[in-house]
């Protein structure tokens, strides 16, 4: 397995970092480095014994300040595919007290001997923190509404295995995130790697959600309200996930109204391209911004994210690893 | 054991039905016919109906307390409070100027809040301002709870509350947008208005004159300009007291195709007066904007029944009768004293508006816009705050009936359908048979949060 891993001797050469942080600190070759190490990566999982001794005898720590069931166990299946002992590390959200906690926690994480620790946290910035603070790799599962840098390389990676196909690259690629940009570390994740690929990026939804001064915030950027307008323009939809107490919080606009304007739809679809390759990083609200039948329709991929998921964070684990130069 | 029972009232909710209303320290515990419970006060109501009571968003009750220069001899949280419930309603929401000092710091804020919980009969809610001098301090009137913030373009009248020019409105809306809060416009353009004012001032200084300075274009032109900074910003906007039908079409049009999360609200006056009232009254119907002719009324109804207006409010805004005296209509007071009326302006024009309509435009749709929390509607949960209204009853509005401190209602003489027979804040009665039957006991409200 090694050997396949180092038949791609420029994506090894690219990666030097040892902590992911987000994707905005990344260059494009960097990227390209993780995505192609995941291709080759992907196919461990399709073998009869899913497990590669790349990082055998390496401890890998989830450290979650905050609840989530899919990113944490799909660090640990990469984790354990790689031959890495994972040890869940729970935190009780009510008593963490800020910085001197978290740092703290970490300190004795890593006196324990740990090679990376991966955090989600509500607090942005939290896992620089931490890298600041401990010797080991830091991996960020999350942090507030800044970066989700593994979703975002997933979604990379989902769009680039189905455009290969096509024989299309980021170059020629529209697309649209859809939903509350302002609030979402997803969506944050995936403008910067899609604009370092050289896509066209479009966000979509309310000004409340995309205020169109965000296309001062990134350059290159552009901004709608009008999905209908935007649709057959777009190569490719990113779904986020609308969290349900901020639209009613507002009250105007309803959820109602968000669902009838910006919710993907079978009818909506029939304005699109035909091939639009539909994601959402999931959990799904079916029946909110995404309809069942799309989903769960042939345009969708949002199960291959899932498994393109594994993949992502496995190459992340192992080139993080790697780059600490002391790999057995 | 409840502590109150209101029985076979028709309550006005989502439909209107016959129901009893059980009231348990304070809040709402049952709406369901036939309740056989024990109630320590019950309250037969057959015949009434039951409405939430009203929540004005948009009053000038001007109580900071008593100080130096704090015009305490203006409205008041008291009186104004009173004349609130004597109309059905429970809840004001008082903007930041015309009270001395002005809402524009924390300090002023703290002492509005008390001053009015010295004072008021009904829960309350306060706006904090939006002036070219006072961004540093939004966070600090969030921290403290306002529901939003309200700014002028054109010109607010008052030296201590200077208007937001465009700059200060974009900053101000980013700030608000940050904090999750509204920020409430007067939409009116400040160059339209001041140039036409200046050339008024050397043809007429009467009613007229005054009401063709301030044309449905000044308000249409603000509104297209404050819906680009929303979007620009992503500033959830509100336009206050809208006058005329275009700019109400406007919001729609912004909320609808571009996305922004705008609303408008109109008055009473506009929908119960005409020009030729502003001429027949005098200073007493001067506003600004200005009430319209009957056509652009007729306009306004309608966008009000295809729902083009989240709500009503009254604009309450008054001041003592010696700055309503002057000949030239220019230099007058502007304000109407509408509180007391709301509810009876909107039941009057029956049948355009259901009913259920009715509370959601005095009631139901404020408390959404401005997260009140347990407030706008008869549900259980709620407070019990509630208008019982005798729909059969038409009474002419005598200045006696009035609650307010100077009692310069421009509805003076009318006549109107459905008399508030009986007011309930958290269950206790404020106001029953044209009286006020309690004093004090107002509660602030801040807005529930935005996550």
């Amino acid at each position: 397995m090694t050997t396949s891993i180092a038949a791609h001797p420029d994506g090894r050469m690219a990666w030097t970092r040892q902590n992911l942080l987000g994707l905005e600190d990344l260059s494009a070759p960097e990227i390209t480095a993780i995505l192609d190490t995941a291709r080759s990566l992907k196919e461990v999982s399709t073998r009869s014994i899913k497990k590669v001794p790349a990082l055998r005898g390496k401890v890998v720590v989830n450290l979650f300040f905050e609840d989530s069931t899919r990113t944490k166990t799909s660090f640990s299946l990469a984790a354990q595919r790689l031959s890495a002992d994972v040890i869940d590390f729970s935190v009780s959200t009510s008593s963490v007290s800020k910085g001197e906690t978290l740092r703290d926690t970490a300190r004795n994480i890593e006196a324990m001997g740990v090679d990376v620790i991966v955090v989600r946290h509500k607090s942005s910035g939290a896992p620089h923190l931490l890298a600041r603070s401990v010797g080991c790799s830091v991996i960020n599962a999350g942090d507030g509404s800044h970066e989700h840098p593994t979703q975002g390389l997933l979604d990379l990676f989902t769009i680039r295995e189905v455009m290969a196909t096509r024989g299309r690259d980021f170059g020629n690629l529209h697309v649209a995130i859809v939903g509350d940009i302002a609030n979402s570390r997803v969506a944050r994740s995936n403008v910067h790697g899609l604009i370092k690929l050289g896509a066209k990026v479009t966000l979509v939804g309310p000004s409340t959600l995309v205020p169109g001064d965000f296309r001062r915030l990134y350059p290159g950027v552009s901004v709608a309200h009008d999905l209908d307008a935007l649709l057959p323009t777009v190569d490719v939809v990113n779904m986020l996930r609308i969290q349900f107490e901020r639209l009613t919080s507002a009250a105007f606009p309803s959820v109602r109204e968000y669902s009838r304007f910006f919710g993907l739809t079978k009818e909506r679809m029939a304005r699109a391209k035909r091939d639009l390759l539909v994601l959402h990083p999931g959990p799904m609200n079916r029946g909110l911004e995404i309809m069942t039948d799309v989903a769960d329709g042939e345009n969708s991929a949002i199960l291959s994210q899932v498994a393109n998921g594994l993949a992502v964070r496995m190459a992340v684990l192992y080139l993080c690893v790697g780059a600490r130069g002391d790999r057995r | 054991m409840l502590d109150v029972l209101i029985r076979e009232a028709a309550v006005v909710a989502e439909r209107v039905e016959r129901a009893d209303i059980a009231i348990v320290e304070g809040k709402i515990v049952a709406v369901v016919a036939g309740i056989a419970e024990q109630a320590k006060e019950t309250i037969e109501a057959a015949g009434l109906h039951a409405f939430p009571g009203v929540i004005d968003s948009h009053v000038h009750f001007n109580d900071a307390g008593e100080h130096e220069g704090s015009r305490a001899h203006w409205e008041g949280a008291a009186t104004g409070s009173a004349a609130l419930a004597a109309g059905g309603g429970t809840l004001f929401c008082d903007m930041p100027l015309n009270s001395s000092p002005p809402t524009l710091t924390a300090a002023a804020f703290d002492a509005k809040r008390a001053a009015c919980e010295k004072g008021s009969v009904t829960d309350f809610a306060l706006w904090g301002g939006l002036t070219p001098g006072n961004l540093d301090h939004l966070e600090a009137l969030a921290q403290r709870g306002v529901i939003g913030f309200k700014a002028f373009m054109a010109n607010s009248g008052m030296d201590d509350f200077p208007r937001a020019d465009d700059l200060t409105l974009y900053r101000g809306m980013k700030i608000a947008a940050r904090l999750g809060l509204p920020v409430a416009l007067h939409a009116e353009s400040e160059e339209i208005t001041s140039r036409l004012a200046a050339e008024a001032a050397r043809s007429g200084r009467g009613m007229l004159d005054y009401l063709h300075s301030r044309p449905a274009l000044a308000e249409i032109e603000a509104t297209a300009r404050a819906i680009t900074l929303a979007e620009e910003t992503g500033c959830s906007l509100h336009i206050v007291h809208v006058a005329n039908a275009r700019s109400a079409a406007l919001v729609r049009r912004a909320r609808v195709n571009g996305w922004v999360a705008v609303t408008c609200e109109t008055c009473p006056h506009y929908l119960a007066l005409s020009e030729e009232d502003a001429e027949r009254l005098g200073p007493c119907a001067k506003c600004a904007p200005p009430l319209r002719t009957l056509p652009e009324i007729e306009e306004l109804w309608r966008e009000l029944a295809a729902g083009r207006f989240a709500f009503v409010a009254s604009d309450h805004s008054p001041a003592p009768p010696g700055m309503k005296t002057s000949p030239d209509c220019f230099h007058c007071w502007g304000g109407i004293s509408g509180v007391q009326s709301t509810l009876a302006v909107l039941l009057t024009r029956d049948p355009r508006l259901p009913l259920e309509r009715v509370a959601k435009l005095t009631a139901g749709h404020v408390a959404a816009r401005y997260r009140l929390p347990d407030k706008g509607a008869i549900a259980v949960g709620n407070d019990a705050d509630i208008a019982l209204v005798d729909l059969d009853a038409r009474y002419e509005l005598t200045r006696a009936m009035l609650l307010d401190r100077h009692q310069q209602s421009p509805y003076v003489g009318q006549t109107f359908r459905g008399r508030v027979a009986r007011t309930l804040l958290r269950g206790r009665t404020l106001f029953l048979e044209g009286k006020l039957v309690a004093t004090g006991g107002g509660q602030f409200l801040r807005p529930a949060p935005a996550t």
